[in-house]
């Protein structure tokens, strides 16, 4: 069902908006709802079946850890930063290779298995810990609903130790490309204006700015992309929620209307549809590596 | 929650100060397996704060399972590497409170988890360090 492949950019439409980072820019006024981000998460994580709509993170998490076997290193306390679906990234861990894999959510659902290393629920932005302990870090996929990334770069910062490397997949700008602007044209549309509907995400370069103001070094990023094909805009929308991926952004509109719906399925089947009217969903994934350094 | 957690456990305030280490407080205590590495133990023993693991043991009624003072070549003793390996990673509580000991902050440990979720007021007013480098 997923298929890696490198699309031309240049059929693509502006989507979203592109989250802004200026090293100076502290605004107070939060991006997300946190509170109801938690709520979408708690529902996720609870459903008995919710390892069938982990495909995306089940293959990002597949290519973290292809990464992490690729350094030659093994390294003592681990901490995963938002363990979404417990054991998804532990399982494909051996101790061998991080000796005790601490796992952190702010979600019980995602903490709560038979198979859960030393299953800690915090927020993920705010550590409960003591710093300079560990001696990798690694985030899944579930940094993309915090606030204040460059703060919460930093607080990781902190809780390594020197040369360790913090490990990241995100989602990246063109994720959900196609639906963001099938909805806003359609909203425009019907309603003469738009509110946002897919969360804004980050620039390849964003990536290596933040791992940069946390104090890390020897940084590289790089992207991916994955596409999954839906039968409809409903059925993507629906398996977004049971990702825990709903909207939850600040001033977004909580109703979308049903005319809106279908006109903007029409656009998506126009614009991007497939054969056997299937609709094809673009996940960019930015993955990054930096490194504490050595002499802190 | 295992006691090597509660090891690394912080209530980091707004302030900047930081509740450690958190008192516990054990309603129900499980006992499990887990196999025993005595490598990754020795690791561990750096970053571990041995003298708050003594007193986590306390707290939950086993005092003197292990020597007040980390004993010098510990890994040549045998019995003490498995004793320390019970306590950090065998002993679960799976029901209980951790509480600061600067705010008297109480965190529920529920299912064996330990909840240290801040509300909104405590999330808002953290502040991490200066960034400086």
């Amino acid at each position: 069902m997923t298929v890696l492949l490198i699309r031309n950019r240049s059929t693509y439409f502006i989507c979203g908006f592109i989250r802004s980072f200026t090293k100076s820019s502290k605004s107070k006024a939060n991006l997300f709802d946190v509170r109801v981000k938690q709520i979408q998460r708690d529902n996720a994580f609870g459903l008995s079946n919710r390892k069938t709509f982990d495909y995306i993170r089940e293959s990002t998490a597949i290519n973290l850890a292809d990464r992490l076997y690729d350094i030659n290193k093994e390294f003592y306390l681990g901490l995963e930063i938002g363990c979404t679906r417990g054991d998804l990234l532990s399982s494909k861990i051996d101790s061998e290779k991080i000796n005790f894999l601490f796992q952190s959510d702010s979600s019980v659902g995602a903490l709560s298995r038979p198979n859960s290393t030393f299953p800690i629920q915090m927020h993920l932005e705010s550590p409960q810990l003591r710093v300079s302990m560990f001696d990798i870090a690694i985030a899944n996929l579930s940094l993309h609903w915090v606030n204040d990334l460059e703060d919460c770069f930093h607080r990781i910062s902190k809780l390594l130790v020197p040369d360790a490397p913090f490990m990241i997949s995100m989602f990246g700008e063109f994720t959900l490309c196609e639906l963001s602007s099938s909805l806003r044209e359609a909203e425009m549309k019907i309603m003469g204006g738009f509110s946002p509907r897919v969360s804004p995400f980050i620039r390849l370069s964003d990536l290596a700015t933040l791992f940069n103001a946390g104090g890390f070094t020897l940084i590289t990023v790089d992207q991916d992309y994955i596409t999954v094909r839906y039968p409809g805009l409903l059925e993507l929308m629906h398996d977004l929620g049971r990702m825990g991926e709903s909207n939850c952004t600040v001033g977004r509109n909580t109703h979308l209307r049903r005319d809106v719906i279908r006109l903007a399925e029409e656009i998506y089947m126009k614009r991007y549809g497939e054969e056997h009217r299937n609709i094809p969903a673009t996940f960019e994934i930015i993955y990054g590596i930096g490194w504490t350094p050595a002499n802190m | 929650m295992k006691l090597i957690t509660h090891n690394i456990l912080q209530n980091n305030m707004k302030d900047g100060k930081k509740g450690y280490p958190l008192v516990l407080q054990a309603t129900k205590i499980d006992k499990v397996i887990a196999e025993f590495n005595q490598e990754f133990l020795l690791r561990m023993l750096d970053r571990l704060e041995y003298h708050v693991l003594i007193h986590a043991l306390e707290m939950i009624g086993m005092k003197d399972f292990l020597p007040i003072i980390l004993p010098e070549n510990c890994s040549e003793d045998e019995a003490f590497m498995k004793n320390l390996h019970h306590a950090l990673l065998e002993i679960d509580i799976i029901e209980g409170e951790l509480i600061c000991p600067e705010s008297g902050r109480k965190f529920p440990i529920k299912d064996g988890i330990p909840n240290m979720l801040l509300t909104d007021e405590e999330e808002m007013a953290v502040d991490s360090e200066p960034k400086s480098k």
